[in-house]
């Protein structure tokens, strides 16, 4: 409140009296002050905008390099002729949409799944350090993976005993800390630390299964925990892509109540939301998401956590802009982490999970010293 | 508007606060609550609201057992600001009263919402802190912002858990003398939970006086209800109630053990 002259009669009058006046749409000040909120929300949907245009040249250079030279923007011209079916080299079209696109598109869609959890978590456990793990999914599908790996326990055998595997495992911790919360309460403490006394559990059983385990499993394992884009295909994106974009839709569209949600359980039920079913169906909807996109590439760490954090500097806290921000944000910095990946130690290649955790913590830090304004 | 409270009992678990409540508020004005600490002030407007559910008893709005409304239709009759609130990831403080008006409109801002929100900031004397920070205020500067979130959902009750418990002296004066003027000019029933009988006193069109163990001692205009005799018995303090404006004046005297 500004030092000003208070307790006088008139002057709260006066105050009352704006309250209480009819709003005057048309007047300078009112205009002024539309046009300036209207600014504000340009200047942050710019940024999501900005980041699109950085997938799209990011998804150029990644596409360029590979064995085979291919041109800047020959590329673009090569996915465009395959999209309008005039493909004229089949060579070409080979390379650039069978080999090299299906990881790029899933490394966007990853990237966009885990910001977009990492987003929710944040708001929902109003905790700067919650990210899609923070709930035991990674424990979960962790040891989904291990008893494929390790045992060749599987619910569906084939191809796709770990990804099924990881899903449905990565699943369970979401439905024990829901149980908790209906006997506890949906509080984000009590979620918090169910999902932390869940991830022990699962990591302990995990353990248990790696003490006997051949070093051709243990290296299989370690290559699934790490994290990598590589060995998606496209049979594949479609179910990452649907999850992931129906997630992206649903935040968005209860990105106001993430808002309300963000003013204390108290104010929020006062303004009307249903606060434990709420913070239920979100928790809910991005285990879907994580489950989904995580269940294909391992466990890739430090996006769900960092890109929240980097959007909240440039668009700020409100999850209307936050939401989709991030999950541009997200998809970008995944597909940067794979395109390093692949180039930094060429002709090896480093998996995506360990190059955003290397270029993840220190560019987290540097914000953090850098910000101005305190967002968190 | 009309809050209708019968026979309502209240608590947290197995701990009884409040027993054997009877209120009956109608109209617009303002009403403060007053009472030691622990009386149970906190409960009893959490109760109006359905944010704490009465073990015995009935709390009617308008008309309507609680009980049987949704929290929507709730929210659309009764804005509540609570005594702290949460500031974990920070928004402006033009942002964080906008969230006030989520109610009002769809996904997008329209510009009503935004005429209103500058309104309330300069009601309150935020104008100037519109961009900063909220975790960037003081306490007392939080409780404002708080207020001013709960003035833009522009319901026809407003209900406040201690707004001025932060506040120097000067701004208490501000901030319930413009409850008590909005209230009468807009025509809307505000509550207050506030520990200063004086300020209390001098705006308060009705006051609810609570003693322990989570009881009404007495409801009705300051004249009637801050008096000596009130004060020794709940608060178990000595004073002195002058006359100043035709409103009662406490002149503390000593805490009684």
């Amino acid at each position: 409140m500004a030092d000003g002259q208070t307790g006088g009669n008139d002057y709260v009058k006066r105050a009352a009296a704006i309250w209480t006046s009819e709003d005057d749409t048309e007047s300078e000040e009112s205009r002024a002050a539309v046009t300036a909120y209207r600014t504000s929300e340009l200047r942050k949907l710019a940024f999501t905008f900005a980041c699109v245009i950085a997938a799209v040249i990011v998804a150029g250079l990644s596409i360029t390099y590979g064995s085979m030279d291919i041109g800047f923007l020959e590329c673009y011209g090569i996915i465009w002729e395959h999209l309008t079916g005039h493909v004229k080299d089949i060579t070409l079209d080979y390379i650039v949409v069978d080999e090299r696109l299906p990881r790029i598109a899933a490394a966007l869609i990853t990237g966009a799944g885990l910001a977009i959890a990492g987003c929710v978590m944040q708001s929902v456990m109003k905790n700067p350090l919650a990210d899609p793990y923070t709930t035991g999914i990674s424990s979960g599908a962790g040891f989904g993976a291990t008893l494929a790996i390790t045992l060749g326990i599987s619910l569906v055998g084939g191809n796709y005993s770990i990804v099924v595997n990881a899903f449905v495992f990565a699943l369970i911790p979401m439905a024990i800390m829901l149980s908790v919360g209906k006997l506890k309460g949906a509080s984000p403490t009590t979620m918090v630390m169910a999902g932390i006394a869940v991830m022990f559990i699962f990591n302990s059983f995990s353990t248990v299964l790696k003490l006997n385990a051949d070093p051709d499993a243990l290296a299989k394992l370690y290559s699934w925990t790490v994290g990598t884009v590589a060995d998606c295909k496209w049979s594949e994106i479609p179910i990452m892509g649907v999850v992931v974009l129906a997630g992206i839709v649903l935040t968005q569209f209860f990105s106001r109540k993430l808002n309300i949600l963000a003013t204390g359980d108290d104010s929020a039920k006062a303004m009307g939301l249903d606060v434990e079913n709420m913070r239920i169906l979100l928790l809910l909807l991005i285990s879907l998401v994580v489950a989904t996109v995580v269940s294909f590439t391992g466990l890739i760490g430090f996006v769900g956590l960092v890109s929240p954090h980097v959007c909240r500097i440039f668009v700020g806290a409100d999850n209307r802009y936050l939401v989709i921000s991030s999950a541009m944000f997200g998809a970008v910095l995944l597909e940067v982490a794979d395109f390093i990946g692949r180039t930094v130690i060429a002709p090896a290649t480093l998996q995506v999970g360990v190059v955003t955790a290397f270029i993840g913590g220190p560019m987290f830090l540097y914000l953090i010293l850098k910000q101005k304004k305190s967002s968190w | 508007m009309e809050i209708d409270i019968e026979n309502m009992d209240a608590g947290y678990g197995t701990t009884k606060i409040l027993q054997g409540i009877d209120l009956h508020l109608e109209g617009p004005g303002l009403t403060c609550i007053i009472g030691p600490n622990g009386v149970g002030k906190s409960t009893l407007i959490k109760c109006m609201n359905k944010l704490l559910t009465p073990t015995a008893g009935t709390v009617k709005v308008n008309g309507r057992d609680v009980k049987e409304m949704t929290r929507k239709e709730i929210a659309e009759i009764i804005s509540y600001v609570p005594v702290q609130s949460d500031d974990v990831f920070a928004m402006p403080v033009f942002d964080t009263v906008l969230i006030g008006r989520a109610n009002k409109g769809g996904w997008r801002t329209s510009s009503t919402d935004i005429i209103r929100v500058k309104k309330a900031l300069e009601v309150l004397d935020l104008t100037e802190y519109a961009d900063r920070p909220f975790n960037e205020l003081s306490a007392g500067q939080h409780q404002t912002v708080a207020i001013a979130r709960g003035l833009v959902q522009e319901t026809e009750i407003l209900i406040l858990d201690e707004p001025t418990s932060n506040l120097d002296i000067r701004h208490q004066i501000f901030v319930t003398s413009l409850m008590h003027e909005i209230a009468v000019s807009r025509g809307i029933m505000v509550i207050m939970i506030s520990h200063n009988l004086n300020i209390a006193s001098m705006f308060a069109d009705n006051v609810v006086l609570m003693e322990k163990p989570g009881r009404i001692k007495q409801v009705g205009p300051a004249n009637d209800v801050i008096t000596a005799e009130n004060i020794l018995e709940v608060y178990n303090v000595n004073c002195e109630v002058i006359q100043h404006q035709g409103r009662p004046v406490i002149l503390l005297d000593q805490v009684l053990n």
